[in-house]
């Protein structure tokens, strides 16, 4: 689910918008996207409607767009915390990124779910925070996200 | 405690605005408030809480709540799942 090609650390950034736009030009890196600032517009837009920095730190920003070619789950870390809106106030430093075409009717909403259970646990919260090499984290996820 | 079942009209299910709402308008309350679809039960005050139940339009919840103010609870959040938007 989680692939080592969409994980980034470190990520310098200044904005929530700078930040999203990392992560999606990772997406289009790898092919998975086509037009890199429809789909950042497509997730700016989601987050209009309602914040995905749901606390602790995280957020989970999403987007659905016909320029996306299939569903993809990307992860970044941030080198220093943006302000996300976020329900607890406090800026983010950790992020899950969904991207799905726009036909796909539920893929993304199984996928948030799914994190969506998994962040309730402190545990999880922390060892996504924490874990230092990709390889790592990405078997951790994965495996949580069974 | 008070409960009632209701089928989701809202258009994209109990998501990004609505369940920010939700949890919004269920924290006002000082009731316990509970949120199940099927065999699962979550706070109704947690946002996690809420997208990990994935909801989508059509399906049948039951909101629950208990404590002092649990009809006007269950009346309110109700009202938001049962609303189009």
């Amino acid at each position: 689910m989680l692939d080592s090609q969409h994980v980034l650390f470190h990520v310098t950034t200044d904005s929530q918008e700078d930040t999203i736009r990392k992560v999606v030009a990772l997406a289009a890196d790898t092919g998975r996207i086509k037009d890199i600032s429809a789909v950042v517009q497509a997730v700016l837009d989601r987050e209009q409607e309602g914040t995905t920095g749901f606390g602790k730190g995280i957020a989970i920003p999403h987007g659905k767009s016909d320029q996306v070619k299939e569903p993809t789950l990307l992860f970044a870390r941030l080198a220093n915390p943006v302000d996300w809106n976020s329900l607890d106030g406090n800026p983010v430093d950790t992020l899950f990124v969904i991207l799905v075409p726009a036909d796909a009717a539920t893929e993304h909403l199984k996928i948030l779910s799914k994190l969506a259970r998994k962040l309730m646990h402190d545990d999880f919260v922390q060892q996504i925070k924490s874990i230092a090499s990709t390889e790592a984290l990405v078997q951790y996820v994965n495996a949580e996200l069974q | 405690m008070k409960e009632q079942s209701v089928i989701v009209q809202l258009e994209s299910g109990l998501h990004a605005r609505p369940a920010s709402e939700f949890v919004s308008a269920a924290q006002r309350f000082s009731s316990k408030i509970s949120l199940q679809v099927g065999d699962k039960t979550v706070d109704g005050k947690s946002i996690l809480g809420i997208l990990s139940l994935a909801v989508a339009k059509g399906t049948q919840v039951v909101v629950q709540a208990d404590g002092q103010d649990e009809e006007e609870a269950v009346r309110a959040l109700t009202s938001i799942l049962a609303s189009a938007q």
